[in-house]
């Protein structure tokens, strides 16, 4: 066995093949009983057959006198017992009788000895013992083992007894005078006939099972090609190709079922592996591109002996990228905080209308730079959080609505309490969004091609995504509603 | 040599065209995909070099609508720098490619190596006759002695040599030598054959009347 059992195709295969072997071999042993029961019963039946014309002419033969007590009984027959009786009694009923030593018509008007002969004929043998164990009659065809008087004969009380000994079959008659009738026969025949017949079964039987191995063999190959066919794409999305999918036939069955799960399941791996690499090109791109304009900008400045507003121009140009990176390294922190589930708060107790004129106060010269004004309506709310973080949550929300505002728009932030909630809107009168691009508003990196060609290196794209972490760390949500042309409403709710 | 630099970052693409000036390239330029795309169907540039993201329209995006038509060098420039992206960039028909942050001096040799490759010249250096142009260094010579010249002067003569034995019309030479924001008047063309003749010799180009100019190898 050794690696079998790691197979659970072999497994099967081996548990199929010893049920089926105990099976068959229960089924074939049961056969095999049958069938020696039924030629033992001929057998016997052919032993059988004979006494009824055999005992009237055996009693005929004159006893030894001295040596017989008891008288025999007028009717002999009575104590061969209700066995008998049909053979006697029905001479023409006995129709054909496969198997059956004799036929009564023939025998009827022979003498003892042919009667005997022609026993012999059908290698039947008789013997006769007295009471004292003396042997009054023989066939000449009787083994010679047996012609001396077998201790158990006298031990048995029953009138009709049947042995097998010594590769004989005897049928053994109590007589009235305490004598034996025996008559017998080889038990070879049926035997190397049963042996025979062992062969065959044996035979059989391997056939079966190693039939039933190579069906097994095969149902089981085919019930297991579908895992087979599974742990394949398994193996090659392990390796990386992600868009592999199970093939499903009949998706009813537990490996159909199975496959669509697993297909469910690769399905969101692949989404997420694809986010995650577009997250990971999208970081790079925005990392890089900086250090690029660092790098290629001071090579150029350096290449050749330059006019001193070519230099502060290059210096300029180096510090504004260097701080936008610097923006990008603090909130791709801040987000792999977020992600890696280090982001805790420090809430305190505080008054959310203050937070947010605070906030307005720090936007309103960028506001007014682009002609821009803030209008407020503000409700006094005290609730729990984290000062810094929400400061630059409401920050990321205003500076959008500022950047993304058209010149001498306007801006609306209202703070009400509805129910247990705290909320704020942010509306803006800006370029307003596509339905597409406010599906992806609050992912990483995303920024509304018009966001991008607008506002050039000022984005991170990861504003709103930090907004949306923060909102939701304090337990709020935050939405976006947007009419393009129109502007822009974002609106964040926060348990108070 | 006319180049096309699209790129949507405006402090990048600044620095990469006026490099580009500097190495007396005529550089023309676009902020995004679509504009881009517009540009370099519509002009017979020598290169394009293109950032590959970019809003409206991407870098890949931009190749394949290219390579429909023309078959323009590309020069693909981007942050991504797994080799499945450069892979896909030289797929899609990319003549080169550069990964961000980059060297300008690279770029320039990168740049000028994909225009000789293209004009079936690989080596940087050129004799026509008695003049040698080294396209690296950017030296001119008149047999073994060093001949000064301008950067316009330069890029005449090098356009010329690499179409040498071909007539050059003045349109062609129009427009591989000045740029979307050149303001000079076409016959500013004749001042600098005027010029290489000077310091060439007469026979370093022939005109060709009605058709344009030449140089011949022999």
């Amino acid at each position: 066995m050794g690696m079998f059992p790691q197979s659970i195709r072999w497994r099967i295969q081996l548990w199929y093949l010893l049920l089926l072997a105990v099976i068959i071999s229960a089924l074939l042993v049961a056969f095999y009983r049958n069938q020696r029961e039924i030629k033992y019963q001929v057998l016997d039946r052919e032993l059988n057959n004979p006494i009824t014309r055999l005992l009237p002419k055996i009693d005929r033969r004159p006893e030894p006198p001295p040596r017989s007590r008891r008288l025999p009984r007028p009717d002999p027959l009575d104590d061969f017992g209700n066995e008998l009786r049909p053979d006697f009694e029905g001479g023409g009923r006995r129709g054909p009788r496969v198997g059956s030593g004799l036929n009564a018509p023939v025998s009827r008007g022979l003498g003892l000895n042919e009667m005997l002969d022609e026993l012999a004929e059908n290698d039947i043998f008789v013997t006769q013992w007295n009471r004292d164990g003396e042997i009054r009659l023989a066939s000449a065809n009787a083994p010679e083992e047996l012609r001396s008087f077998p201790d158990d004969y006298s031990s048995r009380g029953d009138r009709v007894s049947k042995r097998t000994v010594r590769g004989y079959r005897e049928i053994i008659y109590a007589r009235p005078n305490g004598g034996f009738l025996v008559v017998g026969a080889s038990v070879e025949p049926i035997e190397s006939a049963l042996s025979k017949l062992e062969t065959k079964l044996i035979g059989i039987g391997l056939l079966i099972v190693s039939g039933g191995f190579l069906v097994g063999w095969f149902l089981i190959g085919r019930s297991l090609r579908p895992i087979k066919a599974i742990s394949e794409v398994a193996h090659r999305i392990a390796e990386g190709d992600l868009t592999e999918r199970i093939k499903i036939n009949g998706s009813g069955s537990e490996l159909g079922q199975l496959s669509t799960l697993l297909n469910e399941t690769f399905e969101k791996l692949e989404t997420s592996f694809e986010h995650q690499v577009r997250f990971t090109a999208d970081a790079s791109h925005e990392m890089r591109t900086p250090i690029a304009v660092i790098l290629s900008k001071s090579q150029f400045a350096l290449s050749k002996e330059r006019s001193p507003e070519k230099y502060q121009e290059a210096l300029q140009t180096c510090v504004d990228s260097a701080q936008h990176m610097r923006t990008l390294t603090s909130g791709l922190l801040e987000l792999s905080k977020v992600d890696s589930g280090e982001f805790h708060l420090r809430p305190e107790l505080g008054n959310l209308e203050d937070l947010t004129c605070e906030v307005i106060k720090m936007i309103e010269p960028l506001a007014s730079e682009r002609g821009i004004k803030i209008k407020c309506n503000l409700q006094s709310l005290k609730s729990e959080f984290d000062p810094p973080k929400m400061r630059q949550a409401l920050l990321n929300l205003l500076v959008n609505a500022v950047k993304y505002n058209r010149e001498g728009g306007g801006i609306e932030v209202i703070l009400t309490r509805i129910e247990a909630e705290a909320c704020w809107s942010v509306r803006d009168t800006g370029l307003g969004m596509e339905e597409v691009a406010l599906k992806h508003v609050f992912e990483r990196f995303y920024r509304g091609d018009k966001a991008r060609t607008r506002t050039g290196r000022n984005g991170t794209g990861l504003g709103l995504p930090i907004t949306k972490a923060i909102v939701e760390a304090h337990g709020g949500t935050i939405s976006v509603e947007s009419e393009v042309g129109q502007g822009t409403i974002f609106q964040v709710n926060l348990p108070v | 040599m006319r180049v096309l630099v699209v790129e949507d970052q405006d402090d990048l693409r600044e620095v990469v065209v006026e490099t580009l000036r500097e190495e007396s390239f005529a550089v023309d330029e676009s902020a995004d995909g679509e504009e881009g795309l517009y540009k370099a169907l519509n002009w017979d540039y020598d290169i394009v070099v293109l950032d590959v993201m970019m809003p409206l329209m991407n870098g890949w995006e931009v190749l394949d609508g290219l390579r429909r038509e023309k078959q323009t060098p590309v020069l693909m420039l981007t942050a991504l720098d797994q080799v499945r992206d450069k892979v896909k960039g030289l797929n899609h028909g990319a003549d080169d490619y550069l990964v961000k942050p980059f060297d300008l001096t690279e770029l320039v040799a990168r740049v000028r190596a994909v225009i000789r490759r293209k004009g079936g010249d690989h080596r940087p250096e050129v004799t026509v006759g008695k003049v040698t142009i080294n396209t690296t260094s950017k030296i001119l010579r008149l047999g073994d002695k060093k001949v000064e010249v301008t950067a316009r002067e330069f890029a005449m003569a090098e356009l010329l040599i690499k179409h040498r034995d071909e007539v050059v019309t003045r349109d062609f030479l129009y427009d591989h030598l000045f740029d979307e924001n050149d303001e000079s008047m076409s016959n500013m063309l004749d001042v600098y054959v005027y010029k290489l003749r000077q310091k060439f010799g007469k026979n370093f180009i022939k005109t060709r009347r009605g058709q344009g100019y030449i140089v011949e190898s022999e």
